[in-house]
């Protein structure tokens, strides 16, 4: 474990989000960890992909804080932050991924000018060199090489997915965003891309928020869960521990209602 | 003797929130300890909290009241009420655990989920995926199985690669939870030898095991654990 480890790379407090005079985010808070997967479920409405464009910056905070903690260990309070500020911090130290990939991906520019589009927002000039890596993340996103040239609406909707993956890695982001990344996808390609996520997660060390309606998704990706229902945090665990041994009556309802296979 | 883990009146009961609250005690106020080398078999009908108390150590299920403490190298780490870190690092590290079943990862192959728990604590692909092959030899798993994802495995087979998995990382705790419930005599027999080779590296297994001949073989001692009482 590296130094920067000990610190939370996120800390979330008491953060509210309203929509109209209903609050749809109330009163949430956690801390989240460098390699750390937070998984948040729920019902739909229950208020996952509103906490999740609050963080991610998508979206203004109403009240509450949200700490995210810098390369350079210098803690920024995303509700405070500016649009520019942002902006940056979603081009370069965080990746974002959609459930659909036609708002994580630009369908009038190849895959590789898809991938490559990020290294250049980072400064790489070299033509070669961005090609060369672009190709690379399609590689280990499992799209050949010869589909580099091609554009994304030629892409069957789990490679979509994968290419917006590539899209947001390329770049080493230090925590990932993903809501609902396996939503409207067969389940054949579901289990690959899950098997790709688990990986690159490993692997990359990466910090996430994964929203997700889907346990099975929960428990194979997440280190940790947060349940949330009309807006609140009702509880939070080792993904394990909640799903084994749930402690309040809607996590006990969510968890007694997935049918066994 | 070397106390690998303390459990002090451990209480654990389920409360039924969709069933009007319904309140189900399981551990009524357990106490044992766990030493190096040894392995103390836990006994009792079924439904008396055998399984319970090894998931309370896991950090899996939630004790209600009561102490666990595990021994990580000179310190001695409680697991009740512990932050999500502290598990996660002990699990990593320290505490190992067996259950009856495989959790099987769509299109991993069997050795590289053996290899994982190695991985997760530094170990290179190289080197990982080395001892997994020699620990599904060891269980009998043959050669040309190495890298097939074990979903289509028998129950059998799954169960050897759980071990495999299980016994990957030398933990000092080793929790089993009847690890050996579809296995026949001569797998039975090399998980005998992978358990007695965990006592003798000086780990602390503490263990359900469904058949008598299983709990004969590896048992040093036998822990009864006695049913709750249901409140009057």
């Amino acid at each position: 474990m590296s130094a920067s480890s000990d610190e939370p790379i996120l800390r979330v407090e008491g953060l509210r989000k309203n929509y109209g005079s209903r609050a749809v985010c109330d009163g949430i808070s956690f801390d989240l960890w460098p390699g750390e997967v937070l998984a948040v479920v729920g019902e739909s409405g229950a208020g996952k992909t509103s906490l999740l464009k609050c963080l991610s910056g998508q979206t203004p905070i109403d009240a509450g804080h949200a700490f995210y903690r810098n390369a350079k260990g210098r803690e920024i309070d995303i509700a405070a932050s500016d649009e520019t500020l942002l902006k940056r911090l979603q081009r370069t130290e965080w990746g974002l991924i959609h459930q659909n990939p036609r708002d994580g991906l630009r369908f009038g520019v190849s895959a590789g000018a898809n991938v490559g589009e990020r290294l250049m927002a980072l400064g790489a000039r070299h033509y070669g060199n961005i090609r060369h890596e672009a190709g690379d993340w399609l590689q280990r996103l499992e799209i050949s090489g010869d589909r580099i040239d091609d554009l994304p609406s030629k892409f069957s909707g789990g490679m979509q997915q994968r290419l917006q993956i590539a899209r947001n890695l390329v770049t080493k982001p230090r925590l990932v965003f993903m809501d609902e990344p396996t939503g409207g996808l067969d389940v054949s390609v579901q289990a690959r891309l899950l098997d790709l996520l688990r990986v690159l997660v490993r692997d990359l060390g990466l910090a996430a928020v994964l929203v997700t309606h889907d346990l099975a998704v929960a428990r194979l990706l997440g280190d940790r869960l947060l349940v949330m229902k009309d807006g609140k945090a009702v509880e939070l665990g080792l993904v394990d521990q909640v799903l084994d041994d749930p402690q309040t009556p809607y996590a006990q309802l969510l968890v007694s209602s997935v049918l066994q296979i | 003797m070397t106390t690998l883990l303390e459990v002090r009146d451990l209480r654990k009961s389920f409360r039924l929130h969709n069933r009007g609250g319904l309140e189900l005690p399981v551990l009524g106020g357990v106490s044992l300890d766990a030493f190096a080398g040894e392995c103390l078999v836990l006994a009792g009908p079924s439904g008396a909290g055998k399984s319970t108390l090894l998931r309370c150590v896991y950090g899996n299920y939630v004790a209600d009241a009561g102490s666990i403490k595990i021994a990580d190298g000179a310190a001695k780490i409680e697991i009740v009420g512990a932050g999500h870190r502290t598990i996660l690092d002990l699990r990593r590290r320290t505490l190992g655990y067996v259950s009856q079943f495989l959790r099987a990862i769509p299109r991993v192959g069997a050795r590289d989920v053996v290899a994982e728990p190695l991985r997760r604590i530094g170990w290179d692909e190289d080197r990982a995926r080395e001892r997994a092959g020699t620990l599904l030899d060891g269980l009998g798993i043959a050669q040309k199985m190495w890298d097939l994802p074990p979903a289509t495995f028998s129950g059998g087979e799954q169960q050897r690669v759980n071990l495999a998995r299980g016994f990957a990382v030398e933990y000092p705790l080793m929790l089993l939870d009847e690890p050996t419930s579809a296995l026949d005599a001569e797998n039975r027999r090399r998980v005998v030898a992978l358990i007695e080779a965990a006592k003798t590296r000086g780990a602390a297994v503490l263990g359900v095991f469904h058949d008598h001949d299983m709990a004969d073989a590896v048992g040093t001692r036998i822990f009864n654990v006695e049913p709750a009482r249901m409140a009057a």
